[in-house]
């Protein structure tokens, strides 16, 4: 998998090539959105994370020349700019995704992860298996070491996220998104509530969902 | 529009006022013209009358003086039946007032005899016929009479009734009934027309001034009016302040997105390279604790420039809304549901009763957080056991929300100031928080053009209420 990193912060574009490196892509960085259209006419990409404010071509344009040659290239838009309008025109120049800076890496690495998927028409799964912990979506049943739990609508919709996930970080803003549907902080964290009601359920030890402290959450599948 | 407003409007109508002036004065100049006009007429007439019978009052004076009255009465008779001209009355009196000789016209009342009792020469009553010449048809006709002294002391009297000048002012008295009233219409039509296209601009500056006002669509100008005079002008000054305003805004939008911009990047950069060191499994704790901070502390700084822009934005009032058409108990369900578990959590009992659809015209998202942060203001401050009780219900054509809680209330000195930005009451400086929640709330519902007020319950805890202006008159969404 090789990913095109197409940002002029180079602070910023030094954690994303390295925690992407670390998740085992192949990454190629250019500070500049020429560089970047001169690179995916060399190299071809599993998907681009290209900023929308860049010096030179700017990433809107950049991604609407890449469309007008090669229209197949998963693309996620990075952005300072987080109003519906921005997010629209970066849709609308060609964008799969908008994320708003500033973003967890974690968050960046999962959306990522599901454009490629969405791309290589991955079939989706209707069993979910995590170590001991099962999830039949159709039956919308769950099962830890064997045993039936029953859960609330909300807590389901959480462990799935999780199990969606494996072994992979998971922010609560990610969590907020996907369970409620929400896209800012409430200031009471109510995804540490609901959380802590799913570990009551199925992981009273705390061995299987870890808490990484400013990350997020982890549910692991070696226990 | 009702009828009382439209006739409201319409007594506030510059251009009507202008109009009735107008008409007003141009029936009066109308009608002042008319008359001059009439007496002018009617006198002219009437002379051109008396020249006339001065005419044949010689002629007949000549035939008496020449053929004496056998030739005068063959010469009336003749007269009387041409057909041009008036038929006259002509009579000779004696010096006595007798009546010598008469000629009346044909279309006039011959004699009109009338029996009178009279007392003769004997003591006693005899009756006998008075007769007298009565002018035709009615009294308003006049009759105009010329006299001459004849030769023999006679008094030869020509007349003719004024019928003739009636005939010809009467059409002309109906004639200006009709046709000044028509003239008095069109008139003030005219007027109103005229009126309304010179205060047209007046009316594209005031729609201008409300569609900004209630749309914040800052780049809405008054058309110029095509003729350049003193109206023209306004408008053009008028376009230019708003020109200025809207460059001001743009340039302190600009500013704050920069700054947001500015701060953002290292932000993110700072907590992108926390967050993935702390996700390398070698690492002490000491270390994984100091950036776990990092990431934290940065996750508020960047909540806290979030809610403040947003604050500054919308008391700025450069708050960009995306409204669309909604349902506000969709909306507080939403928020409800979102902090179902931590009221549980709390033991709070956390109550929403939906009634009939509140259909407003608002951003969905930012509305749903201010209700969120408006129970999540509650939650925090009912203690465990107490219950957070939502209303929502449409008072005169507003959707008013209100959150009651069972905690401990606001002080009345407090309940305008807690809507400030970073205050914080004594009670809450144990709570966490960034104290930006209310203000928040009171931002956004303000730039919805409602209001946020807080009041205390009779029995215990505090009454927050939201009240967005009429859903139904809203403008449509941009």
């Amino acid at each position: 998998m090789r990913i095109l990193v197409v940002e002029d912060d180079a602070k910023i574009a030094s954690f994303v090539v390295k925690g992407l490196k670390q998740e085992g892509y192949a990454v190629d960085h250019a500070p500049d959105g020429d560089t970047g259209l001169a690179l995916t006419a060399s190299t071809t990409y599993d998907a681009a994370v290209v900023d929308v404010m860049l010096p030179g071509l700017d990433g809107l344009s950049l991604v609407k020349r890449l469309r007008a040659s090669r229209a197949e290239l998963p693309v996620l838009f990075l952005s300072a700019r987080s109003t519906v309008q921005d997010r629209i025109a970066g849709l609308q120049a060609g964008g799969d995704d908008y994320l708003t800076k500033p973003f967890a890496f974690a968050e960046l690495s999962a959306r990522l992860q599901a454009l490629i998927r969405r791309a290589t028409r991955a079939p989706e799964a209707t069993r979910l298996k995590v170590g001991d912990v099962e999830m039949d979506l159709v039956g919308r049943v769950v099962t830890v070491a064997g045993l039936r739990v029953e859960l609330m609508p909300r807590e389901f919709s959480l462990l799935e996220y999780l199990l969606r996930h494996p072994n992979r970080h998971v922010t609560k803003t990610m969590i907020l998104e996907h369970v409620w549907d929400y896209s800012f902080d409430p200031q009471t964290n109510v995804v540490d509530v609901l959380m802590h009601r799913l570990r009551g359920k199925i992981d009273p030890e705390k061995r299987r969902i870890e808490t990484v402290r400013g990350v997020g959450y982890v549910i692991h599948g070696n226990t | 529009m009702s009828f009382t407003g439209t006739l409201n409007q319409l007594r506030h109508s510059v251009a009507l006022r202008l109009s009735l002036w107008f008409t007003v004065l141009f029936a009066i100049g109308f009608t002042a013209v008319f008359a001059l006009l009439y007496v002018l007429l009617g006198r002219q007439l009437e002379a051109r009358e008396g020249e006339v019978l001065q005419l044949r009052l010689r002629q007949y004076a000549d035939i008496y003086e020449a053929r004496g009255l056998d030739g005068l009465d063959v010469r009336t008779e003749e007269d009387s039946y041409t057909t041009h001209g008036r038929a006259l009355f002509v009579r000779l009196v004696a010096r006595n007032g007798d009546v010598v000789w008469a000629r009346v016209p044909p279309d006039w009342i011959d004699q009109d005899a009338k029996n009178v009792a009279v007392p003769d020469g004997w003591g006693g009553w005899t009756v006998r016929k008075i007769f007298s010449v009565r002018v035709p048809r009615d009294q308003e006709q006049d009759l105009a009479v010329v006299s001459a002294m004849l030769s023999d002391g006679f008094l030869l009297q020509v007349g003719r009734s004024t019928d003739n000048r009636a005939a010809l002012l009467e059409p002309l008295r109906r004639t200006f009934i009709w046709v000044g009233s028509a003239a008095i219409l069109v008139g003030f039509i005219v007027a109103v027309m005229a009126a309304r296209r010179a205060t047209r601009p007046l009316h594209q500056v005031v729609e201008t001034a409300r569609h900004i006002i209630n749309t914040g669509a800052l780049d809405a100008r008054v058309p110029m009016p095509l003729r350049n005079d003193d109206i023209a002008e306004l408008v053009k000054h008028f376009n230019t302040v708003l020109d200025k305003n809207a460059a001001l805004l743009r340039s302190m939008r600009e500013a704050l997105d920069n700054v947001a911009h500015d701060l953002r990047t290292p932000l993110t950069s700072l907590r992108g390279s926390a967050e993935l060191a702390l996700t390398q499994p070698s690492m002490d704790n000491a270390a994984r604790d100091a950036l776990a901070d990092c990431v934290e502390r940065s996750d508020e700084v960047l909540r806290l420039l979030r809610a403040l822009m947003e604050i500054s934005e919308a008391e700025a009032g450069v708050l960009r809304l995306e409204r669309s058409e909604n349902d506000f108990r969709e909306l507080t369900n939403q928020a409800v549901e979102l902090y179902a578990d931590v009221a549980e959590a709390k033991a709070i009992k956390l109550e929403f009763a939906p009634g009939a659809a509140v259909p407003v015209n608002v951003d969905p998202v930012r509305m749903r957080q201010a209700v969120a942060n408006l129970i999540d203001n509650a939650i925090k401050y009912t203690p465990s056991g107490g219950a957070v009780a939502l209303k929502l219900y449409l008072e005169s054509g507003c959707a008013v929300l209100e959150v009651r809680d069972t905690g401990p209330g606001v002080p009345e000195a407090e309940q305008v100031r807690i809507w400030e930005r970073l205050y914080r009451g004594d009670q809450s400086r144990s709570q966490s928080g960034l104290g930006l929640g209310l203000s928040l709330v009171r931002a956004i519902v303000m730039a919805h053009g409602g209001q946020a007020t807080v009041r205390n319950a009779p029995e215990r805890g505090a009454i927050f209420e939201v009240r967005l202006p009429d859903a139904t008159n809203l403008p449509p969404a941009k």
